[in-house]
């Protein structure tokens, strides 16, 4: 199906995307890959798409001991390349790899999935678990503080410009979700980072948010973890189903960080 | 409507289209690229996926004015863009049988290339790993992957030199 008609507009500057972002019915659009199937399918709509993809000032990623900091609009092909971005925030790093397809990723960005808070999709919970704050054209919030509140996370002329993701090349990590296919979002996940401080546990198909769950232990967040549960019910799957798969995946994940290193195989066993 | 101009598999073309017109829309319909296959429109499937500056991108998943400048390459484009792995990766995909209708060969085979620039010799997860993306509803899969190691076997051969057949 065609998407119904509405404007283009390409601008030069955040500026220029947050005056045009304010008027009634417009979209900012970054890599379009959630965006451009639900207008195709006219599941949304819009008046006017404002592209911000062509911002310089949006794009690159800067690596230090303490953190990595990456442009709203890079794609994340620029970091599954990155053998430093790797390096530097692994449990991110294996996340990405797991999303959708290659010529997916070479459009999708940091900035759309934050924004689109798909709260089944495997990025948004694992920036949860590495505790990324979110730099936008208004404020600097931790990703935590950003989704504590209902609706929309942004406000309609807020634009994502970078995130901010502390370093954990010292944390143990791991990541297990079920998905029906690799190109939609997983039924259900967790990433599980855990260092000195204490365990952080991101879970995706939780809730109508993605869930983090904090805890000095493994066995605290587990005990934890059904309260929190408020998992949807859709196409992929049943709210039954998540609140039953979800502690075992948790547990799953949780076990990787402590033992056997294998952080690199199959991420949803039970499926192949 | 917007004027457009951009590279198509090497011709500079111009082009004008409504704001909402997806790329593969305008490969197909106002340049008459139509190698490039349109098959789910939500990029689901894979078949209309081109180089984007030589980066895999799904056609439908971006709007032809945000084309504007770049080099598209479509698999008519292949062989000239890259004189060592195109024809090597069509020939094999013929030789290990690896497309029946053709419908997705297209989107299979410019994915493929991106492997192989990226890993010389993928093994068997890392092909279906990259591959993944690009739905096939007639080989059941297994002689695309074959397909594509048998390509990077004889690039690694030194480039065809042990081509057979013909």
């Amino acid at each position: 199906m065609k998407a119904a008609p509405f404007q283009y507009v390409r601008v030069e500057s955040v500026q220029e995307a947050a005056v045009l972002l304010a008027e009634r019915d417009a979209r900012l659009l970054a890599g379009g890959q959630s965006l451009m199937p639900a207008l195709a399918l006219r599941e949304q709509t819009t008046g006017k798409l404002v592209d911000i993809t062509g911002l310089r000032e949006l794009r690159g990623v800067e690596i230090d001991e303490q953190q990595v900091v990456v442009g709203a609009a890079e794609p994340l092909r620029t970091l599954e390349l990155s053998g430093s971005f790797a390096a530097a925030v692994p449990l991110l790093a294996q996340a990405i790899r797991t999303v959708a397809a290659m010529a997916i990723r070479s459009r999708c960005t940091l900035g759309g999935s934050i924004a689109w808070a798909d709260p089944t999709s495997q990025l948004p919970a694992t920036l949860l678990a590495c505790d990324a704050d979110v730099i936008t054209s208004q404020r600097t919030v931790t990703l935590e503080q950003l989704y504590a509140t209902s609706g929309s996370p942004l406000a309609p002329d807020e634009v994502i410009l970078q995130v901010r993701i502390p370093t954990h090349a010292q944390a143990r990590f791991g990541l297990r979700h079920v998905r029906r296919t690799h190109i939609t979002w997983p039924v259900a996940g967790a990433a599980a980072l855990v260092d000195h401080r204490g365990v952080r546990l991101g879970l995706y198909g939780a809730g109508p948010r993605p869930v983090l769950i904090t805890a000095s232990t493994a066995q605290d967040a587990l005990a934890q973890l059904p309260s929190r549960l408020d998992p949807p019910s859709d196409e992929r799957a049943g709210s039954r189903y998540r609140r039953r798969v979800l502690p075992v995946l948790a547990r799953r994940a949780l076990e990787q960080t402590e033992g056997d290193g294998d952080t690199t195989g199959d991420i949803e066993r039970t499926n192949r | 409507m917007k004027m457009v101009t951009l590279t198509v598999d090497g011709q500079t073309e111009t082009i004008v289209v409504e704001d909402r017109t997806t790329l593969v829309d305008g490969l197909r319909d106002h340049i008459g690229c139509t190698s490039v296959n349109v098959g789910c429109e939500q990029g689901i499937c894979g078949a209309c996926t081109v180089l984007l500056d030589e980066v895999p991108v799904r056609s439908c998943l971006m709007l032809a004015v945000q084309a504007e400048g770049r080099q598209v390459t479509t698999v008519a484009g292949l062989r000239t863009l890259d004189p060592e792995r195109g024809p090597i990766l069509q020939e094999s995909f013929r030789e290990a049988h690896g497309l029946q209708c053709g419908f997705c060969t297209p989107g299979m085979l410019l994915t493929a290339r991106s492997l192989l620039c990226q890993t010389a010799e993928p093994d068997d997860d890392t092909i279906r790993d990259a591959l993944h993306g690009n739905l096939c509803r007639c080989t059941g899969y297994e002689q695309i992957i074959e397909s594509v190691q048998l390509a990077a076997e004889r690039l690694a051969d030194g480039a065809g030199a042990h081509r057979h057949g013909d």
